[in-house]
């Protein structure tokens, strides 16, 4: 078995802005200064179409609980993504994550 | 001589042949599972009707499949924190369990890192496998960029990956020093020299199935992304260009099996589902099921656990009417740790009393059963108005959004209308300024606007900015943010701490007529 070497950097890695997602956070910036970006501490998704802000971090469930739809779930409907797989309910969120319920 | 030299040949050959014979046609079965959480136990999910799951089970599977073809067993992330099961041992149980059922791989998820650095070493330490990690920087000792496992000849290359959303989703603390790269620049720096090493390149991935299927247009190259994070049931494989994709649900509830066939590095054919894991008695492997159980004689022991004295009854009764001492109490916790100016919390989600006496674990699991997890944001003074307008408007019905808060104090009427019946607010002893911001403490289930709060999610959409504060990144109105320990344990350290607590109801909220 071979393995890479542990928790080496292995010199800089290639800078190319188009890889870096709108999640990736900005490096740390001196203390109590301020960067303006995008709303990348921010989560937003879709659930039946309706647009939903969330804490980064948050599941699937807070977005069902805030759409007012986690009732259903109870009832027995599930949630889907866009492509119309089932998401288990502490499913990670994306940044404009499209969910069904049904 | 001739026969000797004949035999030599033949043996040779078939040597070169046997070792040969993978690259040109070999077959391999990959078996995975993501976000297992520490489920061990089989149950039944929230609105379903099926009990699922079991690491028993799953091993039990794993063994069978196994069997039939060479496989590779790996776990995209997740694994060692969640349930009780695997929270109360840190994480110890998951990768006991994981090196008893000869886990191949496995990749950290976010949730790896909930229980901090100095853990996670530990856990990785304890591994049988290799802890993979390519995109995580400077975490010194122990987690691997990739690592090429040889099955029959075959040599697979399986880089690891994690979402760079880590540092949004733990403590600040628990990801201090280290740097998230995005995970397709990881597994470019990789690939091309695993490419030469390797007939197949897998990336197990902790980045969601959206995110997987992005890296996979991307980067090309990659034959398997074995994904998780998103809690995906995809029962079929994925297909991006000439990516397969497969993710396994969650919480061991379903068991991935992608089957391969490759020829000269190319995957020429696949076949993929995922085995539902059900509790069939029989089914079960008896060594994993004395594992699971020895574990959880732990958990018992360990809610069994006395961790301090109260010296007057907690009164878990009332959350949904009044101001009760159990509410005063956590919800000053809960302020305390968010370094927070207020908190303000859903009286519904303390579900019972902790009477005079000792206190165990056991206890304070049952006052706040669910996983909630603390959450601070700056609302201005107007917001909290309505916030608490919207805790006291359903009180005639005892809902469970009565608020229960700390660092302020209000009065209210019930012979008001909802929406008008409260005030003299004050904060921090002095009168509410409905123009400033305050940082109010909150669990996630009302932040995401759960019991009808919709102050928490107004405030959110206004945020616009980053901002380092004391060396951690938060949102302008994001203030404290860490999913990985429940309320509980907070309450549970919090009472350690003190060994005796006596909280009286101090007048915060008062009804008037």
């Amino acid at each position: 078995m071979e393995t890479g070497k542990p928790g080496s950097r292995e010199g800089s890695l290639p800078s190319n802005p188009a890889l870096t997602s709108c999640s990736q956070p900005p490096e740390f910036l001196p203390k109590n200064q301020k960067l303006k970006t995008n709303n990348c501490l921010k989560m937003r998704v879709y659930v039946n179409d309706e647009p939903l802000e969330l804490v980064p971090g948050m599941t699937v469930r807070h977005a069902l609980i805030k759409a007012g739809l986690f009732q259903k779930i109870e009832a027995g409907l599930k949630a889907y993504d866009e492509w119309g797989n089932e998401l288990g309910l502490a499913g990670a969120l994306a940044p404009d994550m499209k969910i069904w319920v049904k | 001589m001739k026969k000797i030299i004949s035999l030599l040949i033949s043996i040779s050959l078939a040597v070169l042949l046997a070792v040969a014979a993978p690259a040109a046609a070999a077959e391999l079965r990959i078996l995975y599972v993501n976000d297992f959480h520490g489920f061990a136990a089989p149950y039944q999910s929230v609105g379903s009707q099926e009990v699922l799951g079991g690491a028993a089970y799953l091993a039990g599977e794993v063994n069978k499949l196994r069997k039939e073809k060479p496989s590779l067993l790996l776990a995209a992330g997740d694994m060692i924190q969640g349930n009780s099961w695997a929270n109360l041992s840190k994480g110890k149980s998951s990768i006991a369990l994981m090196n008893l059922m000869h886990f191949d791989a496995m990749v950290v998820g976010n949730h790896e890192f909930d229980f901090g650095q100095r853990v996670l070493k530990k856990r990785i330490a304890q591994a049988r496998f290799p802890v993979l990690g390519a995109n995580v920087q400077d975490f010194k000792d122990g987690l691997k960029p990739f690592v090429i496992k040889k099955i029959q000849g075959l040599k697979v290359a399986i880089i690891g990956v994690v979402t760079p959303d880590t540092p949004q989703s733990t403590h600040p603390r628990n990801v201090a020093g280290l740097k998230f790269l995005p995970p397709a620049v990881a597994v470019e720096k990789y690939l091309p020299r695993l490419k030469k090493q390797a007939d197949l390149i897998i990336v197990l991935s902790h980045c969601g199935f959206q995110a997987d299927r992005k890296l996979a247009g991307q980067v090309p190259g990659i034959g398997v992304i074995v994904g998780g994070h998103s809690h995906t049931k995809l029962l079929k494989p994925a297909v991006v260009g000439q990516t397969i994709i497969v993710q396994a649900w969650e919480h061991a509830k379903a068991l991935g099996v992608l089957d391969l066939r490759l020829a000269d590095g190319k995957i020429t054919n696949f076949s993929g589902h995922l085995e539902m894991i059900k509790p069939v008695p029989g089914r079960e492997d008896k060594a994993v099921a004395r594992l699971v159980q020895r574990y959880q004689a732990r958990v018992n022991k360990v809610l069994g656990q006395k961790i301090g004295v109260a010296a007057v009854d907690l009164d878990g009764e009332h959350v949904r009417q009044r101001e009760t001492n159990l509410g005063d109490f956590l919800a000053d916790i809960f302020r305390k740790t968010a370094g927070a100016d207020a908190a303000i919390f859903n009286g519904g989600g303390i579900r019972t009393s902790i009477p005079k006496g000792e206190i165990t674990v056991k206890e304070v699991y049952a006052v706040l059963p669910f996983d909630n997890y603390l959450v601070a944001i700056k609302l201005t003074g107007k917001q909290i108005k309505e916030a608490l307008e919207h805790g006291v408007s359903g009180i005639e019905e005892g809902a469970g959004r009565f608020p229960q808060v700390s660092g302020l104090s209000f009065t209210y009427s019930r012979k008001a209308p909802a929406g008008s019946r409260v005030k003299d607010i004050r904060i921090g002893g002095a009168p509410l300024d409905p123009k400033k911001e305050y940082a109010v403490a909150t669990n996630d289930f009302m932040a995401a606007g759960g019991d009808g709060y919709q102050a928490f999610g107004e405030a959110l959409k206004s945020s616009r900015d980053f901002a380092n504060i004391g060396g951690a990144l938060k949102g302008e109105k994001l203030v404290y943010n860490d999913a990985g320990r429940w309320l509980r344990t907070l309450v549970i350290d919090y009472i350690r701490e003190q060994k005796e607590i006596a909280p009286k109801v101090d007048g915060r909220i008062q009804e008037k007529d």
